[in-house]
């Protein structure tokens, strides 16, 4: 479990506490056991849903251009100094994307929002369950379906 | 191509041509690497991980703009603000909708999304043979019983 904190190389990852890190890891080993266990078309609506999921960079676009639009609003309207809290919004957004750190990130992360690097892991270990890199997949005994979500996991590591 | 098909709200909003050269890009680029040594492909997928995406090219490109806005509003005219106000609008039309005015041109210039660089990393993570166990697993499990089993 250890090592799966260093699965890939993210700006994201590397600012996130390690205690959160593990909690995300333990979510992406615990869904893709669950669906390796499912049949085909609940793998594929999972897919689906894992494709259109929010991640971190989409929440962070979403917080920082809302709290900006209404700061300027106001800056505009009543007094300019509001002009101070945009420009704090603006700068953790640069610090984020130049960083991948920026003050709200924590919370975020707790409330369990993914980067798009760990959502894509649980998507292509549900793909190679599926069998979309050779042509053959089906379910077998409990004990054989644990084996290849173990192989899955395993696989879409570093 | 017909892109509204896409899931991904970036791609689906990406102009057609610019998509297929995207793709075309990325495939090129796993038909060359697949053939290297696993040295070299776990090489060019460290690259992957440590590319930039479109979303941080937009996150630079509206914080810096919009932050000079800002600087400039509460320094001279406060005009500079409804600069700032209409960046902050199109960001929000990005993160809800996945357009947003610069997109098409970070796209023509070879931005991709996360999606498509993992698209590419996990294809040669196959290359490489990671998938290989769970292939094989996938393989001597093809005796289909009838109903699946519920693991929750």
């Amino acid at each position: 479990m250890e090592d799966l904190a260093h699965a890939e190389h993210n700006r994201v990852r590397s600012n996130t506490p390690p205690e959160i890190l593990r909690q995300i890891e333990a979510q992406i080993a615990r869904n893709v056991r669950y669906y390796a266990a499912q049949p085909r078309e609940i793998i594929a609506q999972r897919i689906d849903e894992l494709e259109s999921e929010w991640s971190i960079e989409r929440w962070l676009e979403l917080k920082t251009s809302t709290i900006g639009f209404t700061t300027l609003l106001l800056a505009l309207t009543r007094n300019r100094a509001w002009g101070i809290l945009t420009c704090a919004a603006l700068g953790f957004m640069l610090l984020h994307a130049l960083q991948g750190f920026d003050p709200p990130l924590p919370l975020l992360r707790k409330m369990g929002v993914r980067t798009r690097g760990e959502i894509d892991r649980e998507l292509y270990a549900l793909k190679a369950l599926r069998g979309d890199f050779p042509a053959t997949s089906a379910t077998g005994s409990a004990a054989a379906l644990n084996e290849r979500a173990e192989a899955a996991l395993l696989a879409v590591k570093q | 191509m017909r892109n509204d098909q896409e899931i991904d709200r970036v791609r689906r909003h990406t102009p057609p041509a610019t998509l297929e050269g995207i793709d075309a890009q990325t495939e090129a680029n796993i038909r060359f690497f697949s053939t290297q040594s696993p040295i070299q492909i776990s090489a060019r997928i460290r690259e992957l991980e440590q590319e930039w995406s479109i979303e941080r090219y937009l996150q630079t490109n509206a914080s810096v703009v919009a932050l000079g806005g800002t600087v400039l509003g509460l320094a001279f005219s406060k005009k500079w603000f409804l600069l700032s106000a209409a960046v902050m609008g199109f960001l929000f039309q990005h993160a809800v909708q996945g357009w947003c005015p610069p997109l098409p041109l970070f796209r023509r210039l070879g931005a991709r999304t996360r999606g498509e660089i993992d698209r590419e990393k996990f294809s040669l993570k196959a290359a490489r043979g990671d998938f290989e166990i769970v292939e094989r697993l996938n393989a001597s499990q093809s005796a289909t019983p009838d109903h699946p089993i519920d693991n929750t």
